[in-house]
């Protein structure tokens, strides 16, 4: 026979300012874990999601990103027949070569960050296909004009549709914002690469080049073929792993915030444990007349860890609903691994929610646990006596 | 401090309890005192170099854009430059893709008066003058890869389209980024096939008084040219670097904050408990004439005893594995994280404050109490 939940609530709610500060201490670490999680969700989908599951990247074998990467126009024009790449109806080749630079750029509150500025040829955004113009059109290659990823706007100034943006050693005109559903170009400009070859002086060569598969291409025969041909002699992978690689921004902080979360775990458990075994030691009584009732030792142990978890779990839905607000906040974030700045959202995703009343609920389980061990040990003489 | 004996039997009557809210105290100003150490890198770093007369002068389109080599002669004729270093970027990996450290190619005759404060011996220098392929190497990058003066060592080109094979012939210390490795322009440049261009220059004024200036001569003097400058003290240079990493700081703020309020509740929650069992007692001896203040005073310092033994054990363990992580973590700019005398000073007298709050409302309305409703309840 259990002893009924009514009982447990009653008692948290007899001692309302103890349960308020213990559930608080709770809340608040659930919060934090929710708020670091939404930042790491936030960061991984803006990184990883960039990839589409069909391309892959060159780049110069040895080069870690894209940025360090060259590939000669001569090596582009060998790869560019090669038969696992999609073709367009009209012929056109989905290979699309790509330069970016990083080029600084004035935060709208002050203050500067390297943004990446992408050269790229019209093609782009058939190899790309979740990059999508969602305002004005796509920038015309004979003039210094550029799209600017939706990430930006508002950050940066000059950055709405039909302002002039200055970077580099030149004035370009914002003619279209596009959108990538949350990948990292939303963090970029794209103009056409020759325009910004000449304005970053550099040689005529492209960074990296990316390539859609033909649907049912061998990969690996491509990126073999890529490595071996004399006259390409690239390192290419799928862009899924290349933006996987990428995300150590993303796993840094996933590191930093567990630790976090769970060192103040550790505190709102002790927490929890003081409030726990005092609830027990000023309820001493009612145990004895629970056990002489006759309610087994085993269910006045279940009825008080559960009296911790119910605490702590409403207290870990409270901490979510407090750090809800931040859902969809946008903000930059330094990518130590092209020095440039991206724009990612943070996302308390239904994973998240889960995950942190499961936090919740293991913290009131620990906290709970040895009290509630204690509550079961008492005779019922003693616990009687103490009336 | 008659009392003191008191005070500290009290504080050893509930011996689990004192326990469990020394630890959590202590467990949570550990990841506060951690985590506002890491906005001061930055603050540190920028008090460090800001009396500094070095300028740094690159491409005013951004880093990733280069300025002539020649620039550097036009910039030594600037009144009040004292010499100028040209630097540049080689971004190369030991052995594996994640060995990264900052390694750049610097001019080296000239090193030795650029970075005084660098702490490199004048044998090191000449070596570093005299041979080559010779290059000076921050403490924890020497600690990381284990490395020791005379190893020869090369590093992977990821920019560069080769390798570069270097001696150590030094290592740098003092007010050096302990993660540098410097090595030779002029070995670089060869390399490369002599392209002309370098990533930076760096520019040293004769006074600080004179570095704005400085900064203004040499970017009017490249206005309207193919590379137009910007320059920037020491500081704003460095600062602008930290910079990307707002969020992030901003964000350990925020947490440590939230810390801060959670152990609040926590201590306060405890202060509450330990000062209602008490009533009765505190109760009789008001009425065997211990005034209201005395009583008061002893409650709180009990609770700021125990705010300050967490402080204590959590700064203290924080201080130890900051130190112990700081080498050889390679995790970018954590890894330099080292917590400031100040940092310490401010997450004692949080504990003093979390201890003295908590127990505050309890033990004023405690020692307030009509001893007659307070007596009552002893029965």
């Amino acid at each position: 026979m259990a002893i009924p939940l009514k009982y447990n609530v009653r008692s948290l709610l007899v001692r309302r300012v103890s349960t308020a500060m213990t559930g608080g201490g709770i809340a608040l670490v659930v919060a934090v874990f929710v708020i670091v999680m939404a930042l790491v969700a936030g960061l991984n989908s803006a990184i990883s999601d960039t990839g589409d599951p069909d391309n892959v990247i060159v780049l110069r074998k040895g080069a870690t990103t894209e940025t360090y990467s060259a590939i000669q126009l001569d090596q582009f024009d060998a790869m560019k027949f090669l038969p696992q790449i999609r073709r367009e109806p009209g012929g056109e080749v989905d290979a699309s070569p790509e330069l970016p630079v990083q080029a600084l750029m004035y935060r709208s509150g002050g203050g500067r960050d390297n943004i990446v500025v992408r050269g790229v040829l019209p093609i782009a955004l058939k190899v790309h296909p979740k990059v999508k113009i969602v305002e004005g059109r796509m920038f015309n290659p004979s003039v210094n004009e550029v799209i600017v990823g939706k990430g930006l706007v508002g950050h940066y100034e000059n950055t709405a549709l039909g302002s002039t943006l200055r970077f580099g050693r030149g004035k370009w005109k914002v003619v279209g914002i596009m959108t990538a559903e949350g990948g990292s170009f939303e963090s970029e400009v794209w103009g056409d690469i020759h325009n910004v070859q000449d304005d970053a002086q550099r040689g005529a060569y492209y960074a990296d080049v990316r390539l859609k598969l033909a649907p049912g291409a061998d990969t690996d025969a491509l990126i073999r073929r890529l490595a071996d041909d004399p006259r390409i002699n690239l390192q290419a992978q799928t862009e899924a792993d290349y933006y996987k690689d990428q995300a150590v921004v993303a796993n840094q902080m996933r590191w930093l915030g567990m630790i976090v979360a769970v060192i103040m775990a550790v505190g709102a458990i002790f927490g929890a444990m003081n409030t726990m075994y005092a609830a027990v030691a000023s309820r001493t009584a009612e145990i004895g007349t629970l056990r002489a009732l006759g309610f087994a030792p085993m269910a006045v142990m279940t009825s008080f860890l559960l009296e911790s978890l119910v605490l702590a779990v409403t207290a870990g839905a409270i901490g979510i609903v407090l750090a809800m607000p931040i859902n969809g906040l946008t903000s930059t974030f330094g990518n130590f691994v092209t020095f440039s700045a991206l724009a990612f959202s943070f996302r308390v995703t239904f994973a998240i929610v889960i995950e942190a009343l499961i936090f919740a609920a293991v913290m009131g389980a620990a906290g709970g646990w040895l009290p509630a061990r204690q509550a079961m040990k008492m005779t019922i003489v003693d616990a009687l006596r103490s009336v | 401090m008659k009392y003191t004996g008191l005070v500290l039997k009290n504080l050893v009557r509930s011996r689990r309890r004192t326990i469990l809210t020394v630890l959590s105290i202590a467990v949570s100003l550990f990841i506060f005192s951690a985590l506002v150490s890491i906005p001061t890198v930055a603050n540190q770093i920028l008090s460090d170099t800001a009396s500094s007369t070095r300028i740094a002068t690159h491409n005013k389109a951004g880093l990733a854009y280069a300025i002539p080599m020649a620039y550097k002669q036009r910039i030594e004729t600037v009144p009040h430059v004292e010499l100028v270093v040209a630097e540049s970027w080689f971004g190369g990996v030991y052995h594996e893709v994640s060995d990264q450290f900052p390694n750049l190619a610097v001019d080296s005759e000239r090193v030795d008066l650029m970075w005084p404060d660098w702490g490199i011996s004048k044998e090191q220098f000449d070596q570093f003058k005299k041979i080559r392929t010779a290059c000076l190497v921050g403490v924890e990058t020497m600690k990381r890869f284990h490395l020791h003066v005379g190893q020869q060592i090369q590093l992977r080109g990821t920019i560069y389209p080769f390798n570069v094979t270097l001696n150590i012939v030094g290592t740098t210390g003092g007010k050096a980024p302990p993660n540098f490795l410097l090595f030779r322009r002029d070995y670089l440049e060869e390399a490369a096939g002599r392209p002309g261009f370098v990533d930076l220059m760096w520019v040293k004024a004769d006074k600080p008084e004179n570095v704005p200036q400085v900064m203004a001569a040499i970017d009017e003097g490249f206005a309207n040219s193919s590379a137009e400058t910007a320059s920037e003290s020491e500081a704003a240079f460095i600062g602008s670097f930290m910079d990307q990493y707002r969020t992030f700081f901003r964000m350990a703020e925020l947490l440590g904050f939230i810390v801060v309020l959670m152990i609040g509740l926590v201590a306060a929650n405890t202060a509450a408990m330990s000062i209602r069992e008490r009533r009765g007692e505190i109760a009789v001896m008001r009425s065997i004439g211990f005034p209201a203040r005395t009583i008061l005073s002893m409650l709180l310092a009990e609770s700021v005893l125990i705010g300050l033994a967490g402080g204590i054990i959590g700064c203290g363990s924080a201080y130890i594995v900051l130190k112990v992580f700081s080498v050889g973590s390679g995790a970018g700019p954590l890894s330099t994280i080292r917590m400031q005398p100040l940092i310490v000073a401010e997450t004692l007298v949080v504990a003093v404050l979390i201890g003295l709050f908590s127990a505050m409302a309890p033990a004023g309305a405690a020692a307030r109490r009509n001893i007659v409703d307070a007596l009552r309840t002893v029965a």
